[in-house]
């Protein structure tokens, strides 16, 4: 295993980078880019407009590595810099939109699976528009990045709990939608 | 634990594996099983897709970090003033110490001279090194201070 390679640890990838060895990055541009997109389209609603701001939050995070002290993990430090990003494009571009308008292919799926994640589409947005605008974001890095709720409060700095309870509402929204849509699939 | 409970914990959970109260249950209820299941399926299927039309960034982004500023390994305050606390320490302490006291009365200056141009370098390096890895921020304080003091004189 290569220290800058695709298994390496954020850690050792960002001790190499610190270290000098500039082009390790590119393995933590490889790794979270996906997030970071889908961020930059949540709230630019354009795919060249993500990938000007993706760029943008990879460089911002290169050039402020230093001070990245691991008090939280660097895909939590990465998402603050994007989130912070994010809300300064907002004030130019508009709101935050949810990411399920987001053009996404869904053609590797079978049409039961596809017809499962549309269900959750569905009510996840219905869930999100229930809220204030700003909240959704939270919604979206829950539920679409995976991220744990000291996360997002720590990348977009929202109290934990209230994360939570929008968090626990949007999940019993969503069962009660896939309990109902097993009826009628 | 009740399945009213069960579905309750279930929608308060975190993004991590169903915990021991919560799977015990699971694993002797098969309705509630079915729901969590159901549940962690259904967001996995919304987790799949990547952002279609766009491309890898990686290459757009390494291109232009030889333009940017090199990130650089920095020193805390905090370690800067714990370093200085120890060698000011070390230069009141060690004349204190019986043994410097001992060789001192052996060899007289031919010992204290060396030791304290030795402390002395120390001083003047930690006292080097602070200043030049702290130009950018004096720099920035100055100029603010500048602009604090103009601001007022206008």
């Amino acid at each position: 295993m290569s220290p800058g390679g695709p298994e390496a640890a954020d850690e050792d990838i960002i001790a190499r980078v610190l270290d000098g060895d500039t082009d390790a990055f590119s393995a933590l541009v490889r790794r979270y880019q996906r997030r970071i997109l889908r961020l930059g389209y949540g709230f630019l609603k354009d795919v060249e407009s993500a990938e000007d701001y993706a760029q943008d939050v990879f460089v911002k995070a290169y050039v402020g590595l230093a001070g990245f002290k691991g008090r939280s993990s660097f895909s939590t430090w990465l998402t603050r810099i994007a989130y912070n990003a994010g809300i300064n494009a907002k004030r130019k571009a508009g709101r935050y939109e949810p990411l399920e308008s987001e053009p996404v292919d869904t053609r590797s799926l079978s049409p039961e699976d596809a017809h499962i994640r549309a269900e959750t589409a569905e009510a996840l947005t219905k869930a999100m528009a229930a809220l204030p605008e700003k909240y959704a974001v939270c919604l979206d890095l829950y539920f679409r990045e995976g991220m744990k709720y000291e996360d997002i409060g720590a990348a977009t700095g929202f109290p934990v709990n209230t994360i939570k309870s929008h968090v626990f509402r949007a999940k019993r929204d969503l069962r009660e939608a896939l309990g109902a849509g097993e009826g009628s699939v | 634990m009740t399945c009213d409970r069960f579905l309750a914990a279930l929608d308060g959970i975190d993004n991590e594996p169903l915990p021991a109260d919560l799977a015990i249950h699971a694993r002797s209820c098969r309705a509630c099983a079915s729901e969590s299941a159901a549940l962690r399926a259904a967001i996995g299927l919304y987790r799949l897709p990547d952002l279609a039309g766009s491309s890898d960034i990686t290459p757009r982004v390494t291109a232009l970090l030889p333009f940017m500023p090199a990130p650089r390994r920095t020193v805390s305050m905090r370690d800067w003033i714990i370093t200085g606390f120890v060698i000011v320490s070390s230069i009141v302490l060690v004349p204190l110490l019986a043994e410097f006291r001992a060789l001192k009365a052996v060899y007289g200056s031919g010992f204290t001279l060396p030791v304290f141009l030795a402390l002395g370098s120390l001083v003047t390096l930690y006292g080097g090194l602070f200043v030049m890895s702290h130009l950018d921020d004096f720099s920035r304080r100055l100029k603010a201070w500048q602009i604090h003091q103009h601001g007022r004189a206008a």
